[in-house]
Parts: C-alpha cells; structure tokens; sequence
C-alpha cells in the first residue's frame, strides 16, 4: 500500500516546461461575443453617457418626447394662464372680445400682423382713439395693464405668443421671445403716453 | 535586468486610467451642473443662511451615516386626464367609450374642468396616452397627458421623481449617504411636521415615534433653571422625558440650525432629466 502511494505521488508531480502553449479559439470567440454582447447594452441604455440622462431614462430624446412639446407649446400654456389673469376679463376667454368692452383678438389683423412689434407696445403703453379691427370701427380706451412691472417680460412675451395662436390664429413663427419684448421696451422707455392706431401702423411688424 | 522604467510606466498607466475613469470623466460628464430656469424661478436655490449653517451641522452629527439623501426610480408611467369636454358633448363622450369603455363617460364628461380633472386612464404606456389626447382634441375635448414616475421610494412616500445630479448643487458635501438605517431625507423639507415636533424628535425620537432607532440628541439642546418667566423656546416635555423639576429644556442654535436645513430639503421640482408630472391640487 505504502509502495503505491509514493508511486502515484511522483506521477502527478508536474513536469516543468519551457515553451508556449495556444489559446483555445473558442474561449477568445467566447470573450468577443460577450464584448460585443456588452457594447450593445451600454449602447442601448447609456443615454450616450450624457449627463442628463437617467436609469430608468434611455435618451434625452426620449426625455424630450415626456416633455410637454417645443418652447412655442410651454409658451402658450403659460401664456393662457396669463390671459386668464389679465386679459380675458375684457377680452374674453374665446378672444372674441366684447361690444363696448375691448376689440377682438381672434382673426384680428394686429395680432396676425408678421412680427409682435406693435401688439408688445400695446400692454406697456395701452391704447386710445378710433382703431379699426376686422373691419369694424372701435374707438375705446386700454389700461396700460403691464406698466411699471405689472407683468414681467416672460410673462408679456407668453400671453402675446398665446394670443397668436389660439381661436384658429394662425401665424408663421408665434413665438414671442422676452428678448424681443426688452428690445422694444428699451425703445419706449421715455414714453408715458398711450398708444394710437396711426402711430402704431407708422412702425413696422417685425421687430427690428 | 532592469525593469525599473518598466515597472514605472505599468504603474503610471494603471493610476492614470483610475483617475481618468473615476475622475476626469464624471468631472467631464456632470461637472457643469447648472440651475434650471423654471416657470416659477431657477433650481435649486443656495439656501439661506440658516440652513446652510444647518447643513454643516448634519455633516458634524454624521447624519449621513444612517439617512440617505437619494430617492430612486425603477420605471414610469402615463394618465390621461379630461381637463375641459368642449362642446360637442356627443362626440366626446363617443371617443371616451372607444378611449376607455370601463368609465362611465357621461358623467366624467360634465364633471371635468381645469381645476377638477378627470381620469380617464391611468397605468397606460405613452403612445396609448398620446393617442387618447390626440382622439379627444380631434373631438373638441381638452385633455393632459401626466408623467408619472414609479418606484418603492416613490410608493414611500419619500418624493415624486428620482433625485439627479442638479439636486445637489449647492450641497458641499454632498449628503447622498449609503445606507438607509433611518428613511430617506431627499424630500423632507415637503413632509416635514412642525418645527417644534422635529425639535422633539431629535431631543429624543423616542418622543414622536415609538420604536424610532435615531440616538437621541440630547447635546443639542440645554437643560437649564427656568428664569423669571419660562423661554418661548422650551419644548414642552411631560413623564419620563420632563426635565428635573424647576428647569427646562431649550434647543441650542445649532438644533435651529438643522431644523432649519431639514425643512430645506426638497428635490421634486421636475426637470428636463427627472421629470415628473405635478401632483393634482385637492
């Protein structure tokens, strides 16, 4: 017994070997599908590794798509609040205005006008004398509702993109940016006057 | 044989790819963190000088040993709600029995206005939320599709939409935290009780909730004689937590201060990588 042991012991003793031995091909093909295995899954869930992208989120473009549309959409949800708040009380919430009250909005040629560049200086300033909307003669008086901070810049250029696009108004590029709103009030500034229709056809409809 | 150079360049290589991984790259990827301008102000705001200090003292205290400061999100979700039927009552209720035909249409329909919407879908994938809105504005209707993120944290109560990056804008250092030994924090600020019960809670947990594991923190607050009239301050203890008779209890500046970084924690605005559709107004 005691033989066969010590025989079975130098058998299994490894021999030392110089020289090299080969790769199993199927170990590397192994390791290069779950490489590209790998690749793919980052590929689809990474988001790009951008910085605003999330798990459970595979890509900003899908973020985007949760978002509620462009600038011109968020514009006009904020702005429809806004002319809950100031406008619609005389204007009315279908734009249709009121006889002895306020001129429609809907179809009106100066909110369909190309640019904002009139209607930005109409709440700043507000408006009096005769003024001829969709063919029907109006001669009233507005508030200059958004004077001295009343309303602030963004909330001046959403209620005008909103006004824009809303009861079937249709104009190429509604959006009313607050930039452009700073660009004509740095223009009135020295003005406390109201408005009249001669004087705003005088300007042109895009702003400058 | 000299492996000096070699042995040099394997190290260099091997620290250089740590520090390119675990620190150039975030630095690249969320180093330029920005407040987002929302409709009603930026995100996140620094926080006023209270809570500031407020937030040393919960780095001090190790807070962040047992409270995280992280919500997670495992999916999402739609709902589609009825905000205004329009005036084609007929149509309206029509395209609702093919939208949603379990809803009894006809009363969702008079119910429904801005301030009181009306579900109409709830737990349905996006493209059959954007159809159900596409089919009602093509009826006259105005409905709002709402994004609705889900997850055990979020099931907790412990806020509305999992906590990004810009969250922790103005935290240095930032209180993300690792375990969860107490709940998670994120939010609190939203949830959180009176400033008098958090001051009892943290003189003593014990007092506001049975079986709490937080340590008490006595050190916070001073026991001392009552002066000629009690403090306004003093927490109103009563048995086995009462002060000795003739003294009373008032938290230490550094109590306010964490009080007031606690109400100061709220991660739930939504932006554009965390979205979150507002919870509707009772």
């Amino acid at each position: 017994m005691k033989d066969v042991q010590q025989h079975s012991v130098e058998e299994n003793e490894p021999s030392i070997r110089s020289g090299a031995t080969f790769l199993s091909m199927w170990i590397l093909g192994l390791l290069g599908v779950l490489t590209w295995w790998a690749f793919s899954y980052v590929d689809a869930r990474g988001g790009h590794f951008n910085s605003m992208v999330y798990a459970p989120y595979g890509s900003t473009n899908q973020l985007a798509s949760f978002i509620p549309k462009d600038e011109t959409g968020s514009a006009f949800a904020r702005g429809k609040m806004v002319y809950g708040t100031y406008c619609g009380n005389c204007h009315q919430a279908n734009g249709m205005g009121a006889a002895g009250i306020a001129p429609p909005l809907a179809g009106s040629e100066w909110v369909l006008a190309e640019g904002p560049n009139r209607i930005i200086r109409i709440p700043y300033l507000g408006l009096t004398g005769p003024i001829k909307v969709s063919g029907v003669e109006y001669n009233m008086a507005m508030l200059a509702i958004a004077a001295g901070g009343g309303m602030t810049e963004q909330q001046v250029a959403d209620v005008l993109t909103y006004i824009r696009m809303d009861w079937g108004n249709k104009v190429a590029a509604p959006l009313v940016t607050p930039e452009q709103v700073s660009k004509v009030l740095s223009e009135i500034k020295d003005r406390t006057d109201p408005m009249t229709a001669d004087e705003l056809l005088k300007l042109p409809a895009l702003v400058p | 044989m000299n492996h000096g150079p070699l042995i040099f360049l394997g190290v260099l290589v091997t620290f250089v790819m740590s520090w390119w991984g675990l620190i150039f790259a975030p630095q690249v990827q969320i180093g330029v963190q920005q407040n987002a301008s929302l409709v009603d102000g930026i995100y996140p705001r620094p926080r006023a000088g209270l809570a500031e200090q407020g937030h040393h003292v919960y780095v001090a205290n190790g807070c962040v040993q047992c409270h995280s400061q992280q919500v997670r999100q495992e999916s999402y979700t739609f709902d589609v709600v009825l905000t205004a039927p329009g005036t084609n009552n007929e149509i309206v209720i029509r395209a609702l029995g093919k939208i949603a035909p379990g809803i009894n249409a006809g009363a969702v329909a008079a119910a429904a206005t801005d301030q009181k919407p009306q579900t109409i879908l709830t737990n349905v994938p996006q493209g059959v939320a954007d159809d159900a809105q596409a089919r009602l504005k093509k009826a006259g209707a105005t409905a709002k599709t709402l994004f609705i993120p889900l997850g055990v944290d979020i099931a907790r109560g412990w806020g509305s939409r999992l906590t990004v990056a810009a969250d922790y804008l103005y935290d240095q250092p930032v209180q993300v935290g690792h375990s969860r030994l107490g709940p998670d924090l994120a939010n609190y600020g939203q949830r959180a009780p009176s400033t008098k019960l958090i001051l009892e809670h943290l003189y003593d947990p014990r007092l506001t909730m049975d079986k709490s594991l937080m340590p008490a923190h006595r050190y916070l607050f001073e026991t001392k004689p009552v002066g000629k009239k009690p403090s306004p301050d003093a927490l109103a203890l009563t048995g086995k937590f009462a002060p000795p008779a003739g003294h009373e209890v008032v938290p230490k500046p550094e109590a306010l201060q964490l009080v007031a970084y606690l109400q100061s924690l709220r991660a739930s605005a939504p932006l554009f990588e965390a979205p979150a559709s507002p919870a509707p107004q009772p």
